[in-house]
């Protein structure tokens, strides 16, 4: 599993006592900009101790009086110290560790997959990988039968007919209340219930904005293809795939299908290749590659041409993902 | 005197332990010096720690430190239940499993846990920054599955627990180390009583037999990189500059422990493809 070498503790680490406290720090105006100017050619922090684009908590980045702190920072005198264990980001005069690991941190209008907690008084609590549970209000859902119908007090009995505990829906943040907790919504023939697939939960971190969340491998893949929803909070939906009417509401759109609880017949062919995407994508994700509609779309075609066709629906053996990684991601993980 | 128990054999009012003869051939540990042999008494012994080797958990650490092995995981921070508070809580949780030490511990029945728990969560929580967790909570749990003593528990219990929670992206204040340092006198003899605080020795990291054999011992958690202190246990009798002494040790000492801990979170950044050719340096 892994092996055990002791580390036998020697410090190597520099330390805030070790750098010249404030005062001093004033003192020596001249040296700081001095090193002020080695920032312009070296891209580093100059007046800071930290010379490493990856730091650990309580690290000194660099003089507070220089740069603003951002996220994962935090002003310790006249230092901005790290908070996280992360990469250092810098824009312009703004200072942000971005963690190695985290929970997922929700931006306005991000697209999320959550699963129903709680159904409450006029509101549904959802699991979206967040610090704190979401929250979907029922005024912000599309109710069957019409897009801008009115709320009866009839809907609000009939709250966990439409989303019970337990369900996946794919949302949209709409807007943050004052602990943090995000509210969502899915106001758009986009979002709503999901059926038909399968979760994936990989870090957060690894899935990118795009332009668009919701992608379609088509038809050789499976008899009607597979669709991904990747998730901003990690969470990745597979589902056997629809066509762009059916899913936008266009020709053939089910609008009273939109909060059935029953899956659609989908062929083993079908199956095959929901697993063979979602094994795909464990893979990926388990070496921390970010997910893209192109990443997927390649190790599918390279899947493909070596042979293992949908009907190799296995997880694929080490040495084949290795080869893989390779391959399609220039990633080598033989080592 | 006045009531005399008559039902009963009552023990003896004083009591002496019985005095062997000592074997022929043994060195006497109090005799020989209680210095070390295997390492200078400014020396700690090495440490394992790995963080991430529980998926399911937000964060984990592991670590192996002298005779205590530690097993962290971490959750949260993640929804609290009602009533509201405006800051995050931490909810700490140490646990013996049944083998951790001889003779076997009966799980439930296991009173010392819970002392442990209180102590380690005041070291641990000026590490935290709570206040950017209203309405949540953190939950850790220690698994202790070997130890020696009390204290070394606690000393590497700070350490794996900071190691954990570092390893979740829980924003933290530092890196929190426990170290401990015990001071023991140099020989049991008559003549030293006189001046006990010139004449004791200090010990760094103290293994159990040393820790038994000692007057007096400190534990101190600490946040080296922001020189503060989180906590501090001192247990025993020893004068103001040897107590003074003791804590400057360990203070010294915590430093190195930092940089384990601050390597192993990097290892831990790097194995998910993040800062590789930086860690290694």
């Amino acid at each position: 599993m892994f092996s055990v070498s002791t580390v036998p503790p020697t410090s190597t680490q520099t330390f805030v006592d070790d750098f010249p406290s404030s005062t001093s720090h004033r003192k020596h105006q001249s040296e700081s900009d001095a090193m002020a100017m080695d920032v312009d050619m070296d891209d580093e922090f100059g007046a800071g101790p930290s010379k490493r684009a990856i730091v650990t908590p309580g690290e000194v980045i660099t003089s507070s009086k220089e740069y603003m702190r951002g996220h994962g920072t935090y002003v310790e005198e006249t230092s901005v110290v790290s908070s996280v264990t992360g990469t250092i980001e810098r824009v312009n005069k703004l200072i942000s560790v971005k963690p190695v690991r985290s929970k997922y941190v929700p931006e306005v209008g991000d697209l999320v997959i959550g699963r129903i907690v709680e159904v409450g008084p006029q509101r549904w609590r959802v699991d979206a990988n967040g610090r704190q549970d979401a929250v979907l209000m029922l005024s912000s859902v599309n109710l069957p039968g019409g897009v801008q119908r009115r709320k009866i007090e009839s809907d609000a009995l009939k709250m966990r007919e439409f989303l019970a505990e337990g369900d996946l829906l794919v949302a949209e943040v709409q807007a943050f209340f004052g602990d943090g907790a995000m509210s969502l919504h899915t106001r758009s023939l986009k979002y709503g219930k999901l059926r038909n697939g399968q979760l994936l939960v990989v870090p957060p971190q690894l899935i990118r904005r795009l332009k668009s969340h919701f992608h379609h491998i088509p038809p050789p893949c499976g008899p009607t293809g597979v669709d991904i929803i990747l998730g901003l909070n990690g969470y990745v939906w597979v589902s056997a795939g629809t066509t762009q009417e059916k899913r936008e509401g266009g020709d053939g759109f089910d609008a009273e299908g939109v909060y059935s609880d029953k899956n659609d017949d989908i062929t083993p062919e079908g199956r095959q290749a929901v697993s063979l995407i979602s094994n795909i994508i464990k893979l990926v994700a388990s070496e921390g590659i970010p997910l893209t509609e192109t990443l997927i779309g390649e190790a599918y075609n390279w899947v493909q041409q070596q042979g293992h066709g949908v009907e190799a629906h296995g997880p694929l053996d080490t040495r084949d993902g290795e080869r893989m990684l390779a391959e399609v991601a220039g990633v080598d993980i033989s080592a | 005197m006045a009531i005399f128990d008559r039902r009963r054999v009552p023990a003896p009012e004083v009591s002496i332990p019985p005095i062997y003869e000592p074997l022929v051939g043994a060195v006497d540990q109090q005799e020989a010096g209680p210095s070390r042999r295997d390492r200078t008494n400014d020396e700690a012994r090495p440490i394992f720690l790995k963080t991430g080797l529980i998926n399911q958990a937000n964060g984990s650490g592991y670590i192996e430190s002298g005779g205590v092995k530690i097993a962290c995981s971490v959750y949260g921070p993640r929804p609290k239940l009602p009533p509201y508070t405006p800051q995050g809580t931490l909810n700490l949780e140490v646990k013996f499993a049944p083998f951790a030490s001889d003779p076997r511990r009966a799980p439930l029945r296991d009173t010392e846990p819970i002392p442990l728990s209180v102590l380690l969560t005041q070291s641990l929580i000026p590490t935290l920054q709570l206040h950017l967790l209203p309405k949540s909570s953190i939950d850790v749990y220690l698994l202790v599955l070997e130890s020696d003593t009390p204290t070394n528990v606690l000393s590497a219990g700070l350490t794996v627990a900071s190691a954990a929670i570092a390893d979740a992206g829980i924003a933290m204040n530092g890196l929190g180390v426990g170290s401990v340092v015990a001071s023991s006198s140099l020989s049991s003899s008559g003549s030293d009583l006189a001046k006990p605080s010139s004449a004791s020795l200090l010990l760094l990291d103290p293994s159990e037999d040393e820790e038994k054999a000692s007057e007096s011992k400190v534990l101190v958690g600490s946040m080296p990189a922001l020189g503060r202190i989180t906590n501090l246990f001192f247990t025993g009798e020893a004068g103001i500059n040897e107590a003074c002494d003791m804590i400057e040790k360990a203070i010294t000492s915590s430093r190195d422990t930092h940089t384990v801990l601050a390597q192993s979170l990097l290892e831990g950044a790097a194995e998910r493809g993040i800062g590789a050719e930086t860690a290694t340096t």
